[in-house]
């Protein structure tokens, strides 16, 4: 084959520019730190990076959700702490006047006294966490109690928030399955009784006073099955994020693996074509100088 | 024979060898010239006469200047600049359309959808908040102008690629003219018998820039003059005679059609053909599928994308209350990439988080229900049909798939044009030895021929001296 210098400089020309951009990738994946910086670099790979992005965006926001619905739970626990310590309270002291008594001021200090824990009750109740209230269901705007009547005022519904995809969380429980014993966790009516009590102690009714006593009893069981209730909710959720963060770890490492740049080796490949493209380089200076007529 | 034939068989010699200088000069003048074929003198014998019965010879004649030259490779180079042509163009338009669709380094739609569905997702954890409710709202707003962002981005590489058309029609009719007059001049000069190798190189050179442009079909006539032909059948130059190539608006589309103007003046639309089969061919093939297949189809995935995504969430949307109470309330309007909005008339208090009426006296503003329906939409699989293909997926799976689809077009466009360019590096390196010049055979060359030239001059002097000698014997 002939060979002539516009060859020779045609071919140094396509040899170089391929070297130049070799070096050029290279050097944007050690820059970068990504394999893949751009869809077509692997559209398959992009596809599959974009997939578990999407994931890991959807565990991040789980965790927000879960973060948000420990806070309400949390404070709806701290609620019903208060409640079952105001039910104890009460019991004690109306374990201490069950059969009655003669004297008026033991009566009328006990009164007094079960009046006052009514009113903490429904405080207690009406627990608000920021501007909404933790025990209205639906009607967070809405008090649930009030120390006028013994009524419900707030809706019976669950909140549900999602903890992972198709799973979803109550983060409330409704006032009336509480303290007016409506749901599963027992049938006493708590604002009832202590209004009762404190008619049968005004009225020094000993049987009255044990059928309030009893019933009082009866409550505790009841708030503390809706204490158990929110403590496995809250187990849930930890182990709903546990999950969460194994999986997001699990597809951090994944994401690494396929978009990171191995350094050593891009760093290795670098500077293999980085003498390979100096090789060529001067080569070609030298190849290009040579002519017949700097010998004639 | 005499001494004054030697002085003719010199003088032939010195004449030819200065021939063989000029071509050898003209050689070295042209080493850097574009599609020069290297050319070589080629000499003959002169004719024998018989002298004192034996026959001698008369000198040099010149037999040719042959032009150094290979039709095949030259039709080869033509149709790889062809599919060159086309396949740069392509890549051109792709390379600038994938940073649109780049989700790995940029936030793009991708990134917009997410947080339109996270912004529910939170809303869901307290729906009554001012809060998030302005969060869904401006992250809804934040997802319609990334899709009027990429709905417009794509649209102007169909605009750039459309406008392309103009530049290139113009420089097909301006190579088409060049071809018909050395066309004219190659018949003219050959016809008187002169050498065109430098003409034919130039028409060679202008057929191949011409196959950049439009995959021509070429044939030469027994004339010497050059047909060309346009991928449809077209007869673009005949003879000295051209035919023009226009761009005209089409009412309908508001984009360019192709019109042909023969040689005989007869106009005809030639968009669907001028591009060869699947507009595989040149530049103007190249910019016919940006414009009309390749950035429409993402277009249109798109404008499923926002109509399915419309739906949608009106649907759901319309089945939920507001803090007010207002139901059946649409989310957005419009139904493609570039008209989806948000529906002008909602506001914070109409977002539909209740699946209950919040104002009735049995529920209340906490009610979340449809937002958690609106959030899960996220995972739900919709199917989005384009043309003749349904897919049934979510709406991140099938951007994630369009993103991919972008990615896959690109690098095989990528891929294709590398591969030209290495075997058009590989014909034009054939053409090269074949047809390039090589100074150091010039300087070989002109050393020979000027030694040559030196030893047909001292043939002269010594005739000459011969002939002082006769005539110093008559004085």
């Amino acid at each position: 084959m002939r060979v002539t210098p516009g060859m020779t400089a045609n071919n140094a020309m396509y040899n170089l520019q391929k070297g130049r951009t070799l070096l050029g990738r290279l050097q944007e994946q050690i820059a970068s730190g990504s394999v893949i910086n751009r869809p077509s670099d692997d559209p398959i790979t992009t596809r599959q990076l974009l997939d578990l992005e999407n994931k890991l965006e959807e565990g991040e926001q789980h965790l927000s959700n879960i973060t948000k619905a420990n806070l309400w739970l949390k404070m709806t626990d701290t609620a019903l702490d208060g409640v079952l310590n105001v039910v104890n309270q009460a019991r004690t002291l109306a374990g201490t006047i069950t059969g009655g008594s003669s004297d008026s001021t033991v009566r009328e200090n006990a009164v007094s006294q079960l009046k006052e824990l009514k009113k903490q009750l429904v405080d207690m109740g009406n627990t608000q966490f920021g501007d909404q209230y933790l025990f209205s269901g639906f009607k967070t705007d809405t008090p649930p109690f009030s120390n006028t009547d013994n009524l419900y005022h707030g809706s019976g519904d669950a909140i549900s928030v999602e903890i992972d995809r198709g799973s979803f969380a109550a983060i409330n429980i409704p006032g009336d399955e509480l303290l007016k014993g409506t749901g599963s966790y027992g049938s006493v009516d708590v604002l009832q009784t202590f209004d009762d009590l404190i008619s049968a102690i005004q009225a020094n009714n000993p049987a009255n006073i044990r059928d309030a006593a009893l019933k009082l009893d009866n409550s505790i069981p009841q708030i503390s099955n809706s204490i158990s209730d929110l403590s496995s909710r809250l187990n849930r959720l930890e182990s709903a994020k546990a999950m969460i963060e194994s999986d997001k770890a699990t597809i951090q490492g994944i994401i690494s693996d396929t978009q990171s740049v191995d350094m050593i080796e891009a760093a290795t490949k670098l500077s293999l074509h980085q003498t390979a493209f100096e090789a060529a380089l001067s080569a070609t200076a030298k190849i290009s100088q040579l002519s017949l007529l700097d010998y004639l | 024979m005499g001494v004054n034939s030697i002085l003719n068989v010199a003088t032939t010699g010195i004449n030819m060898a200065r021939v063989a200088i000029e071509v050898t000069g003209e050689n070295i003048a042209n080493v850097n010239t574009d599609g020069y074929s290297r050319q070589t003198v080629m000499f003959k014998t002169g004719p024998t006469v018989t002298s004192n019965g034996f026959p001698l010879g008369t000198g040099v004649q010149l037999a040719q200047v042959r032009r150094n030259h290979d039709e095949l490779l030259q039709l080869q180079l033509v149709k790889g600049n062809s599919a060159g042509g086309e396949s740069s163009v392509k890549e051109n338009a792709l390379s600038q359309v994938e940073p649109f669709f780049n989700e790995l380094t940029t936030e793009g739609l991708g990134q917009s959808l997410q947080d339109f569905f996270d912004s529910w997702k939170d809303l869901s954890t307290n729906a009554s908040g001012t809060a998030e409710r302005q969060v869904v709202l401006s992250r809804s707003e934040t997802l319609v102008d990334t899709f009027h962002r990429l709905s417009s981005n794509l649209n102007d590489s169909v605009t750039s690629a459309d406008s392309s058309l103009d530049g290139i029609t113009r420089s097909i009719t301006d190579f088409a003219k060049s071809i018909a007059s050395l066309n004219e001049q190659i018949l003219q000069t050959e016809r008187l018998g002169g050498n065109a190798n430098e003409l034919r190189d130039q028409r060679d050179n202008a057929v191949f820039q011409l196959a950049e442009k439009v995959g021509v079909g070429y044939a030469e006539q027994s004339d010497g003059t050059l047909t060309v032909t346009l991928p449809g059948g077209e007869v673009l130059v005949e003879g000295n005679k051209y035919g023009t190539l226009t761009t005209q608006d089409d009412p309908v589309t508001g984009l360019n059609d192709i019109i042909f103007t023969s040689t005989t003046g007869v106009l005809s639309d030639v968009t669907a053909t001028i591009g060869g089969t699947d507009n595989s061919q040149g530049e103007i093939g190249g910019a016919l599928q940006v414009r009309d297949e390749i950035v429409p189809g993402y277009l249109a995935q798109l404008d499923e994308m926002a109509k399915q995504l419309v739906t949608a969430v009106n649907t759901r949307h319309a089945t939920g209350y507001g803090l007010d109470g207002s139901t059946g309330t649409a989310f957005f309007t419009g139904s493609s990439s570039s008209t989806i909005s948000i529906n002008s008339s909602l506001t914070v208090e109409k977002i539909a988080a209740a699946a209950k009426d919040p104002t009735s006296p049995l529920s209340g503003p906490g009610d979340n229900g449809n937002a958690l329906e609106l959030a899960e939409l996220q995972s739900t699989s919709l199917t989005f049909t384009v043309g003749a293909t349904s897919t049934t997926t979510t709406l991140s799976s099938y951007y994630n798939a369009l993103v991919s689809k972008v990615g896959v077009d690109a690098s095989n466009a990528e891929t294709t044009m590398l591969q030209n360019e290495s075997f058009m590096k590989q014909l034009n390196t054939l053409r090269e030895s074949q047809s390039g010049v090589s100074l150091d055979e010039e300087m070989t060359n002109l050393i020979k021929f000027q030694k040559a030239y030196s030893a047909s001059a001292r043939m002269i002097t010594t005739a000459s001296e011969m002939l002082d000698t006769i005539l110093a014997m008559v004085r």
